[in-house]
Order: C-alpha cells, then structure tokens, then sequence
C-alpha cells in the first residue's frame, strides 16, 4: 500500500515529487491491489530483476485496485514514463486493474511490441488469471517474455502496436478498436459545426436588417464629456470555504 | 412633473430608516451600512437623473422648420397632366410625384400632387446607372451557396426603376447624462476560506455631443429594414433641391410625416449616446447602465430626396425585390433558399468532419 501511495502522492504533486521519485528505484513487481502474497511478489520481483539483467530491458509487473478515472492506456504510460521507463534496451510494463478486470502492455519507444508478442503473452497469462490465480499468471509472463527477447521478437523495429484485452473476455482488439463514446463525442462535435455552417450559409442569403444605432451619424471628435463622478457606495464580503486537502497517511 | 426618489437600500432597494444618534444608515434586509453622507450625494444624483430624464422626454424635434414651399415658377415648370411626347393618361399611385410614361417611356412630372405637401431641402443625386445596378444584382448571388441553381440560370430582371425616395434627416445638438452601477472585485486568501470582496460604485457621467442627418425614410410603399440595409447615404455630395433633379426617374412624396419619424430617429440616437457614454466608464469589473437621460438642446429636421435603384426579380412565381443606393452602390435584398442544398451541405460536412474528429479523438485519448 505504501508503494500505491507514493505513486498517487507523485502523480498528484507533479514536478517535485517527481524528482523524488525517481531517485527511488522501483521494484520491478508492484502488488498495489493486493493479489500476491509477499513471497509470490519477491519471487516475481526476482524473475524480473533476472530478465532486466539479462537483456538491460526493464520487465516490470504494476498491480492496482482501480486507475483514479484514467483510461487503462493512460494510467499504464503514464506509470511507464514516470517510475519504470529506465532500462537500457526498453521497458515494458504489464498493468492490471483489479476494479476494471482490465490488463494493458505498455512500452516505451525503444522496445517494440507486435502483434505475435502481445498474442504470446495473452496466451500465457489469460488463462491463469480468468481462474484467478495472478502468481501463476506473472509467472507465465514473464517465461513468455523471457522466450520474446530471447528471440528478440520484441525488438524488431516494426511499427509499434500495443493491445488491450478484456481478462474476462479475453477479445483482442488494437487502439483503433470502436469506441462508442468518442463516436458520439466525434458526432456532437461534427453535428454543432455543421448546424453553424449551416445557419451561416443561411444567414448569408439575406443581407436586410433593420439598423438601431446611429454611429455613420455621429459627427466626430463632437463628444465632449462635461462630468465624470464615480461615488463609492458600501462593500459586500462572501467567504468561499476552502475544501479541506486529504493528506495519505495522516489521520 | 414626478421627480421623486424614495429612499431605498442601493444594494437590495429595502426601504432606509435612520435611527437617531446612528452615524451611518444599516439596511434592516441585507445589513449593508452606508455613511448619510453617501447616502445624500446618491439620492441627489438620482433626483438629478430623474429630472434630466424628465427634460429629455421633454425635448422635441424641431420638425417646423423641415422642407420648404414650392414657388410658382417651379410648379408651372412641372405643369404635365398627360404625357408630352404621346398624350397618354398617366396611371400611378397617389404618392407618385414623378414617372414615366408607359407607352412611350418618356420622364414625366405630376404636379397636382405637389399640392399641400412640402417642398424638399435637399436631394441626393443619382450616381449609379442601371447597368452598374445589374452589375451589383449578379455580384450580389456570388458566394451564397443555398441560391437555387434555377434562380441564377433563368434569371430575369423582371423591373428596374430609378427612384427618389423621401427621408427625413435629424441632425442634433445632445446633452448625455447617464448613471451605471459599476463594481470591483478581490480576492482575499486566508488560511480557512477565500473572502470575495465586491466593491460597488454609483458612475455618472455627462457629456455633449452632435448628430448629423440620421435617416428615416418617409415612404410607407418602402420597408424601413430595406431602406435602412443600403446606409449610409454620402452627405457631402447632397445638393439643395432642384425639381429638375426628379426628371427621368420615379419620385415619391412623403406619405409618413416627420413627427410620425421622430420615434425611430430618438431610438437610433440614444443607442449611439448611450454607447459612446458608457465607453467612458473604465477601471471596472462589471457595469450596468442603470438609466441614460438624451436631452437634445439644438435639432433641426430636413426634407431630402435620396436615390434608389429597385430591382425586382421573379422565382417559381414569387417576386424578389433588391434596392440599391444609387449613390453608393451598396445592394440589399433576400434571396430564395433551396431546401434540397440547406440539408445536403450541412449533411456533407457532417459526414466529412464526423470520421475525421472520431480518429482524432481515438488517437489522443489513447496517447
């Protein structure tokens, strides 16, 4: 948990934390949600460690309870870019949402994931986590990944794809998959342009409009301002109550 | 003359009570204390405002003096009951003070309907020909995209006429008085809340100022909005009345009176005053006119003559009718919309943008 605090902590206190946090080196196996026992998680942090050294790319594990209101994508990159992007060859980040039952494989741009990587390691670790056995599942990642860089099918430069899947229903699908609320968000906004250009076009047609000022018949520089009096009259106050700040681990 | 003022809070409008041996006056309603001194300064400038706004209900136009008699000599000029050239009757409506004729299209004048109306200060001569006015008619379909291809290809000009319309013109000398409830903001930060501080202000400011020959025209056949639409008119070039100006074109007497204009006129200026008063009034957050008193101290009203060319067109048996400013050539006129492209160009662009915001959209989200 405390690990899980300090990434909120870094996430919402921006620069400063953040140079804290990055002289902390993370594990390479954050069980923030609390699916592993701690010696699964030591055992796992060790396997991965073993594979960071073996091929300087950093393989890390990020377990969470929920992504504070980010799309999975987001949360998942933008844990990769802040706290585990720092191997030599690449980083590679396998989060999971334990509120979403929601798995994403984030990388940075040195590595690259193709689509016979990502179905490896669905492969390997669906399986196991449909029945909920999450060491088991790690454990499988990191054999596949382990077998992925050995192959060096990881670090091919090939056109970087990465893939989401729903753990429980385990359908792949690439960033471009249907998104029903951003056709309806795209729809609105193409449907408000439109109707404008639309009234536009309209309004163009028809050029008679009755006028209610004179300004053509003012005669210029013909103001002359005689008096100018500004009178205080009373003060009004409002309290605005400032919302109280929740700090993590005071009471 | 009413010119009282209650005594009322500035804040809420909650009637005021002093209490004896009380050095300011609390509102009972919203507690908000004024010092009797700012108290007397406020409500002697709201009686002033209310009496300035009394004077300038007051103040008329000086519609006396507008337009002039016609002289023997110019009448027994325009002394034409039938056409000269061909001897045919003249038909035309009963404000028609000048035409042509007909059968054999030569300029014609109608000097009966001289009779008893005023003679014209001043007339604006024409400037523009009738093929510039044709010119400006086709300029004006370039760019409007819902125009019925129909209307463009088949078009036919089914009338143009050169016509004098008749404008009263109001210049004035102005006395602006107006009052605005102005504020300031700030924000005070503390450790348990943020106090908002509203700082509030009675504005007055007073000025002079001159209009010169704002328009109403005084035809009822000519729409205002129309007429209004091919502003300004060039004064400079306005010459003192010659009837044989009207010669050649079409002419209208006026058949709206200029106490009948006054309204339009007083309601175009005091928005203009009113404008250029509250311009003034800087350094503050918010402003709110609260009244504005235009008293006018000099006016006089003139009779003029302005050119118009009237183009009148025809589309699937409804008439439409353009006007031109014969001086300046500004053109004015509705066009007919076809329904067919006012759904399909929005539904294009709709169908357009829609996939190209949606992949848009789908790339940031997921970066």
């Amino acid at each position: 948990m405390k690990i899980f605090w300090q990434l909120v902590w870094c996430i919402l206190f921006g620069a400063s934390s953040l140079a804290i946090a990055q002289e902390t080196r993370f594990p390479n196996a954050v069980d923030t949600a609390e699916l592993l026992t701690l010696a699964e998680l030591d055992e796992l942090d060790k396997t991965l460690k073993n594979i960071d050294s073996k091929y300087q790319v950093r393989v890390s594990v990020v377990t969470v309870p929920h992504t504070e209101n980010l799309s999975i994508e987001r949360y998942a990159h933008r844990l990769l870019r802040q706290y585990f992007s720092n191997g030599q060859n690449g980083s590679v980040l396998l989060l999971i949402d334990k509120g979403s039952h929601r798995w994403y494989i984030a990388s940075d741009q040195k590595i690259a994931l193709n689509n016979n990587a990502i179905v490896r390691m669905r492969n390997a670790i669906l399986p196991s986590l449909k029945r909920g056995d999450y060491a088991n599942a790690f454990r499988h990642y990191a054999k596949a990944m382990d077998n992925c860089l050995e192959n060096a099918s990881l670090s091919l430069p090939v056109q970087r794809e990465v893939v989401k899947t729903d753990m429980e229903t385990s359908k792949a699908s690439s960033i471009f998959e249907f998104n029903s609320r951003i056709l309806i968000g795209a729809a609105v906004i193409s449907l408000l342009i439109s109707f404008f250009v639309g009234q536009w076009m309209r309004r163009k047609m028809s050029n008679v409009t009755s006028a209610w000022e004179a300004d053509h018949y003012f005669v210029n520089d013909s103001f002359e301002l005689t008096k100018k009096s500004d009178l205080f009259l009373y003060t009004s106050r409002a309290l605005i109550p400032k919302p109280r700040r929740v700090y993590p681990g005071r009471s | 003359m009413n010119t009282s003022v209650n005594y009322q809070c500035p804040n809420c409008q909650a009637p005021l009570a002093y209490v004896p041996n009380e050095e300011n006056i609390r509102c009972e309603y919203c507690e908000t204390e004024f010092s009797i001194e700012t108290l007397d300064q406020f409500y002697a400038r709201k009686q002033e405002s209310a009496a300035q706004a009394q004077a300038a209900k007051d103040a008329k136009w000086d519609t006396a003096q507008s337009g002039g008699k016609w002289n023997p000599d110019e009448v027994q000029h325009l002394k034409t009951f039938l056409c000269s050239s061909c001897g045919a009757e003249l038909t035309c409506d009963e404000n028609t003070i000048a035409t042509e004729c007909c059968y054999c299209g030569n300029p014609a004048m109608i000097p009966s309907r001289f009779n008893g109306m005023l003679k014209p200060d001043f007339i604006i001569p024409f400037k523009k020909t009738k093929d510039e006015a044709i010119a400006a008619l086709k300029n004006f379909y370039q760019g409007k995209y819902l125009l019925p291809n129909a209307f463009t290809v088949n078009n036919r000009i089914e009338a143009i006429q050169p016509m004098y319309v008749p404008y009263w013109l109001f210049d004035s000398d102005v006395h602006v008085s107006a009052n605005f409830k102005a504020s300031n903001e700030s924000l005070i930060d503390t450790t348990e809340a943020m106090i908002r501080e509203s700082h509030f202000y009675d504005v007055k400011r007073e000025g002079t100022m001159q209009f010169k020959g704002i328009p109403v025209d005084g035809s009822r056949k000519m729409q205002d909005a129309w007429m209004e639409s091919i502003e300004p008119f060039d004064y400079r070039e306005m010459v003192p009345f010659k009837a044989a100006y009207l010669a050649g074109y079409l002419a209208d007497k006026y058949d709206v009176d200029a106490d009948d204009c006054v309204l339009h006129a007083d309601e175009r200026m005091n928005q203009t005053a009113a404008n250029i008063v509250a311009n003034t009034v800087t350094g503050y957050i918010h402003v709110s006119m609260e009244n504005c008193s235009v008293i006018k101290k000099k006016s006089h009203v003139s009779y003029a003559m302005a050119p118009v060319w009237i183009l009148t067109t025809r589309y699937q048996d409804t008439p439409y009718t353009f006007v031109m400013n014969a001086q300046t050539g500004k053109l004015a006129g509705k066009l007919p919309i076809d329904t067919k492209k006012s759904i399909l160009y929005p539904l294009t662009i709709f169908l357009v943008l829609m996939p190209c915001f949606y992949l848009a959209m789908q790339i940031l989200f997921n970066n």
